[in-house]
């Protein structure tokens, strides 16, 4: 059992991780930052039913989505917010996975850095529908195992797997579509060949 | 790199790639066993197409996760400790 007296102390440094994902979920910063602070009352409250010696962040972020699913998802839906037929592994890398290099002495992360900018990316993790966007913040920018984002979001571990991938590539096109939008691509990108699928026209 | 070409691919067919590629997310996710990851780890030294695109995943993940970190308002800092102290005096 975990003393609701440490709570502050143990749980004030997960407010950024906190807040990230709850502003890519709410879209909206009024809403997030009403979401965190009701995440942190609710676990002050249960606190004494925390398991100490147990994941705090995973408990944490537990409580965060059902607040935010039962509070707030209703009225966010947005209309952008569709899936995109079914999309072809390594998106990304068939397309632009031979641009980094492009500039001597560079490294790819510096390159897809320029590619992919805040509002960019922000922008397209936030039009990934919630069955995709909560598995990928949870995964990806948290680093959560598949088990504890099963926990997290009461699904099975293979629903977890499945979403992280379908959403992922869902994740890479809208990145690529973004930056073909701003013209920061060769004109004529031909995809590569990646992969054992069997391309006929090459 | 491999990339912007339409040379054919030299991981088609073999055996090795087709594990590293259905085990990508798997190894980037951290859920293999290591001895899965030391199989793979060997395969990527060896098949450079392959190391090319975990490189690529890799550091795309890392873009993504950096671009989405957020920097807390510091008025809602003070509000959620504010609540909380609320809370314990109660």
């Amino acid at each position: 059992m975990a003393d609701p007296a440490t709570f502050a102390d143990d749980a004030m440094d997960l407010m950024s991780s906190l807040y990230s994902a709850a502003l890519r979920m709410t879209r909206n910063p009024t809403d997030a930052e009403d979401l965190v602070q009701e995440t942190y009352l609710k676990a002050y409250r249960a606190y004494d039913r925390f398991e100490a010696g147990t994941n705090l962040k995973a408990w944490m972020y537990r409580i965060l989505t059902n607040t935010y699913i039962n509070a707030y998802r209703k009225k966010q839906r947005r209309p952008d917010e569709q899936d995109l037929d079914d999309v072809e592994d390594l998106y990304l890398y068939r397309r632009i996975g031979g641009l980094e290099g492009a500039a001597l002495g560079r490294s790819a992360e510096d390159e897809l850095m320029d590619l992919f900018g805040e509002a960019e990316v922000k922008e397209a993790v936030e039009a990934l529908p919630e069955h995709y966007r909560l598995p990928i913040l949870l995964a990806d920018v948290e680093g959560f195992a598949y088990k504890e984002i099963a926990e997290i979001l009461d699904v099975p571990i293979g629903t977890v797997m499945s979403r992280l991938h379908r959403g992922r590539k869902q994740l890479q096109k809208r990145l690529y579509d973004f930056a073909e939008q701003r013209r920061l691509l060769p004109d004529d990108p031909e995809p590569a060949v990646v992969g054992a699928e069997t391309h006929d026209e090459i | 790199m491999m990339g912007n070409t339409s040379e054919p691919d030299p991981c088609e067919g073999n055996p090795d790639c087709q594990q590293a590629l259905a085990e990508l997310y798997s190894f980037l996710d951290g859920e293999l066993t290591v001895q899965k990851r030391t199989v793979i780890r060997t395969h990527l030294d060896l098949c450079s197409p392959c190391g090319d695109r975990y490189t690529f995943e890799t550091e795309l993940r890392q873009v993504v996760s950096m671009r989405c970190q957020e920097k807390v308002p510091d008025a809602l800092r003070a509000r959620i400790a504010a609540a909380l102290q609320a809370e314990l005096e109660r």
